[in-house]
């Protein structure tokens, strides 16, 4: 919820009644509309395409990783779109409560499903790495399984979809955690 | 039709018994000709099955990424399934693309892509198996490649359900089956997905509104991938166990999906041979969209706001193809209430066909609701038909013959439901009688084009009260009689008070009257409150609203039945300020009965829109409220516009497109909104934006400005293209960028005249450009 209105571009600071509201409403929505799906991949070796930075320092010390992809479905992309023609308003914080809702749901799906967690993720798009690798590293993962695309440009559809490369947290090391790929 | 009396079976998972052999699975189709010993061993492995699919999953121009000729793999993969000596069918999966609106595929390409794997195939196989699509629209254009280009073939139809019971565009288990059974396909049902423990719901609903063949082919179960291969964990005896619930329930045909081996299917093999369970499916008057299905049953309204007739500015919005504003009605309707959307189109010197299609595809990209094709040009209704994701109703055919002859092969084909009118050649009869005789012909006559009665709903016309008073008994007689042929019925309503005071009343009487003779559909504006109500009221009155709750719901927390009156302490600019979008209209009104409307503009809403652009700017407000101003000031100035000639009003033409290759369109639309606002002419050219369609807009409108709009740092590139082709062609409007990877620089290094971080920022440039 927090970071539903944080990405509704609220200040913690300067909390809108009117925004928390419409991000109750927006999660209540997603709840039901919200077909999330996943699948990953683990690996014991760096995969050719993350032998090089900023995926190796990521990846530095790790005994294995997991290449993971997750979608919130066509429907809400579907819905967003809706609601661009109807409620712009609400349209901004659904779009800002359905990239928290991805998040909330690759992070429960890790703790709940991945073992020996906690885990860090990283997303290419962030941290200096391009979009664009989302176009090889789709090669394994089934991801049209779970209805996902990723386009030329590295463009993720659905667009409230995720690839990640997700690692056991290391002991010292200062927390890189991103989903979303609109970078 | 295909009748099966006892359960076949099909073949199991490919990809899977490739890897067993070590070979990548990616290559699957290539090794029909690098492999063929391998693909025929596998074929033969799965000796046991009635059915054998050709290794051509992902054999299509868009999917194949090899090198070798697809009409080569083709033929290979059939001549290597026919070793088998069992029935062959040709194996079509999805393209791998998204179509549009989500993603990019258009319906006509995703056609042309299976169109040309079944011309390469059609004399070769025993019929098709269209499987693993999760996206009905994408099903459709395959269905219809098979059925128009290869219609003596067999044709079995799976999609992939998730664990919440829909496919993953949204469409339920009787949405499909709707759909797919309308358009004719063989057999129909389920494959790949969350193993079969996840489909027993799923395929439980499938049969009980089937009537063909069901097939079910689930995964072996929902694998994990240890370093790129996949790793399946359930025993054959257990998928035996599933699968011998299927056939208990009604299931016919029994197969594996991804991880399904020899092993699987030799074990499921053992109930071949078992007799079908009887399953008798109801037989429902049914519409649907992709994600909305209406039964006509009960009272349903269709929304009659989407037709032109005695609507100035709905014409006005047709010859502009503002399709937009079509969206928007559309929506409206659906919010209130309604559960069919007529979509009439017919406006003289306008071309039908072309405005029909575009609306309807435009609607259907944000509407659920189905969609009722009202059009008397046939050329217009098949299109409308073929490019609809799901079943329309047709509006209409009547009781001549040569009307009948046109329209019925139409509802055939897509398996459309049909709305008949109740006249003919002599016109719309005086009695009762006669009208359900008409009635009678229409149903006799679909069923000789095989169109079932439950696709065939009735219309007795209602005649203006005005003119022919003695006839709107007859038009209510008529509905209680046509009940009786068990088809369900429409009328549109409002016809009746044509020519006479309070049409509100007359309307409102006449259908609750209509309602109790036995209507079903009444066609009329569902924003009618009092319309509406008279609805919720007569459900209460006919034991149809359990606890009256839906009656109570729509009176909840009013404090009074009539409409609420703006309140006196409300002005204009603080309902702006507020983003109250129906007090802004009410109170604009007003304001215009005192005022002039360019005092309006330019001291109430521009001058409260530049209290919030100032408020948002000092972050005081958030973006919503500031979006949520922009709508209210927009309404309000479409009301004040209706008081100018419409080029008084406009301060510049700017065109807005995100550029081609992205699709994320938030930030452009937030702009457009207050772009409007402020009183500028929007022309959307939309997202994933071809850049000659940028550069046509360019010459045609000669726009104040062009905006282009670019999320991912990849499309930049893009942007910076259109720009240049803009240049070449000597475009002299102001090009300005923005989106979340710009920057001024950026801006600058790309060719563009101006950058803006926001839509306020590009409300200033815009001022000073004018």
């Amino acid at each position: 919820m927090k970071k539903a209105c944080l990405y509704a571009g609220c200040r913690p600071d300067r909390p809108d009644e009117a925004i928390e509201a419409m991000c109750v409403r927006a999660l209540e929505e997603l709840r039901d509309l919200a077909q999330f799906q996943y699948r990953y991949a683990h690996f014991d070796a760096v995969i050719a395409e993350l032998n090089k930075e900023p995926y190796r320092t990521f990846l530095q010390d790790a005994p294995g990783y997991y290449l993971i992809a997750t979608t919130l479905g066509a429907a809400v992309d579907r819905r967003i779109h809706q609601l661009s023609q109807s409620d712009m308003p609400y349209m901004v914080v659904f779009n800002a409560a359905a990239a928290a809702y991805l998040e909330y749901l690759a992070d429960a799906f890790e703790e709940e499903n991945l073992p020996d967690g906690p885990f860090v993720r990283f997303c290419p798009g962030y941290g200096g790495s391009s979009v664009s690798d989302l176009t090889v590293l789709q090669n394994y993962l089934p991801i049209g399984k779970i209805g996902m695309e990723v386009r030329e440009s590295g463009m993720l559809l659905p667009e409230k979809s995720m690839i990640g490369i997700v690692r056991k947290r290391p002991a010292r090391r200062k927390q890189q955690k991103r989903t979303d790929s609109e970078a | 039709m295909l009748e099966l009396k006892e359960v076949r079976i099909f073949d199991g998972g490919f990809g899977s018994e490739i890897e067993k052999r070590g070979l990548d699975a990616n290559l699957c189709a290539d090794y029909n000709l690098l492999a063929p010993e391998v693909v025929q061993e596998i074929h033969l492995s799965y000796a046991k099955a009635d059915y054998i699919t050709t290794d051509s999953f992902g054999l299509n121009r868009i999917r194949y990424r090899g090198s070798f000729a697809l009409q080569d793999l083709a033929t290979a993969a059939v001549r290597n399934a026919r070793v088998t000596g069992k029935q062959v069918l040709f194996d079509i999966g999805p393209t791998g693309q998204l179509m549009q609106p989500i993603g990019t595929l258009s319906f006509d390409e995703a056609y042309d892509v299976f169109r040309e794997v079944v011309l390469l195939t059609r004399d070769d196989v025993d019929g098709y198996i269209l499987e693993t699509f999760s996206d009905l629209y994408e099903m459709k254009a395959a269905v219809l490649a098979v059925k128009e280009n290869a219609p003596d073939k067999l044709l079995f139809a799976t999609m992939t359900f998730d664990g919440t019971g829909r496919t993953l565009t949204g469409s339920t288990p009787e949405i499909v089956v709707n759909t797919l059974e309308g358009l004719g396909v063989d057999a129909l049902g389920v494959n790949c997905g969350p193993g079969p423990e996840g489909l027993l719901d799923v395929v439980k609903r499938i049969l009980s509104s089937a009537a063909v063949p069901v097939l079910v082919q689930p995964n072996r179960c929902i694998p994990e991938f240890q370093n790129g291969r996949a790793v399946y964990n359930l025993s054959a005896e257990s998928f035996y166990g599933f699968m011998e619930q299927f056939v208990q329930m009604g299931v016919s045909l029994i197969g594996g999906c991804c991880g399904t081996d020899p092993e699987i299917i030799e074990a499921i093999s053992r109930l071949k041979g078992t007799p079908i369970a009887k399953k008798t499916p109801a037989r429902k008057t049914i519409v649907n969209s992709a994600t909305m299905l209406t039964e006509i049953d009960g009272v349903v309204i269709c929304g009659e706001r989407l037709n032109p007739t005695g609507k100035k500015l709905l014409k006005r919005k047709l010859a502009e193809e503002d399709y937009d504003y079509l969206v928007q009605e559309a929506l409206k309707q659906a919010d209130h209430g309604a559960r069919v959307l007529d979509l009439n189109v017919g406006v003289p010197k306008l071309n039908e066909r072309v405005l029909m299609k575009n609306a309807l595809v435009r609607i259907q990209e944000y509407a659920d609701t189905p969609i009722q094709i009202d059009t008397s040009d046939f050329d217009a209704m098949e299109d409308a038909c073929r490019y609809y994701n799901g079943i329309p109703l047709i509006n209409s055919v009547n009781g001549k013959k040569e009307v009948m002859e046109r329209v019925f092969p139409i509802a055939k084909k897509y398996g459309a439901v049909v709305l008949g009118l109740t006249m003919d050649e002599q016109g719309i009869p005086r009695t009762a009688e006669e009208r359900l005789r008409i009635a009678e012909r229409i149903l006799r006559e679909a069923e000789t084009y095989g169109i079932p009665r439950e696709k065939i709903m009735i219309d007795t016309l209602v005649l203006t009260a005005s003119a022919e008073q003695e006839l709107v008994q007859e038009t209510l007689r008529a509905l209680t009689l046509v009940r009786a042929l068990g088809v369900k019925t429409a009328l549109g309503v409002s016809n009746v008070s044509f020519g006479l005071p309070n049409r509100p009343l007359l309307n409102k009487t006449f259908l609750t009257m209509a309602l109790y003779a036995g209507l079903n559909m009444p066609i009329l504006n569902p924003l009618d409150e009092e319309m509406g109500a008279a609805i919720d009221a007569f459900r209460v009155l006919m034991n149809q609203d359990p606890r009256s709750e839906k009656y109570i719901a729509r009176f909840d927390g009013r404090e009074e039945v009539t409409a609420p009156a703006v309140k006196e302490t409300m002005d204009l600019k603080t309902a702006v300020k507020n983003g109250l979008v129906s007090e802004c209209e009410k109170l604009t009104a007003l304001e215009l009965e005192n005022h002039d409307p360019m005092y309006v503009v330019n001291e109430l809403l521009v001058s409260a829109l530049k209290e919030v652009g100032t408020a948002y700017e000092k972050q005081e407000i958030y973006l919503p409220r500031l979006i949520a101003a922009a709508e209210a000031a927009k309404a309000a100035f479409q009301i004040v516009s209706a008081k100018f000639p419409k080029t008084d009003t406009s301060k510049g033409k700017v065109i807005m497109a995100t550029v081609q290759g992205d699709v994320h369109d938030i930030g452009k639309n937030i702009c457009k909104v207050v772009l409007e606002s402020y009183g500028y002419d929007v022309i959307d050219l939309g997202k994933d934006t071809p850049i000659q369609t940028v550069v046509d807009a360019y010459e045609r409108i000669r726009p104040l400005a062009i905006g282009l709009s670019a999320l991912m740092t990849t499309t930049v590139v893009s942007m910076e293209k259109t720009i240049e082709a803009l240049r070449a062609a000597g475009c002299t409007s102001a090009i300005l960028v923005g989106g979340a990877v710009l920057t001024a620089d950026i801006a600058r290094a790309i060719g563009a005249d101006y950058y803006s971080k926001d839509a306020l920022e590009m409300v200033e440039v815009l001022e000073k450009l004018r």
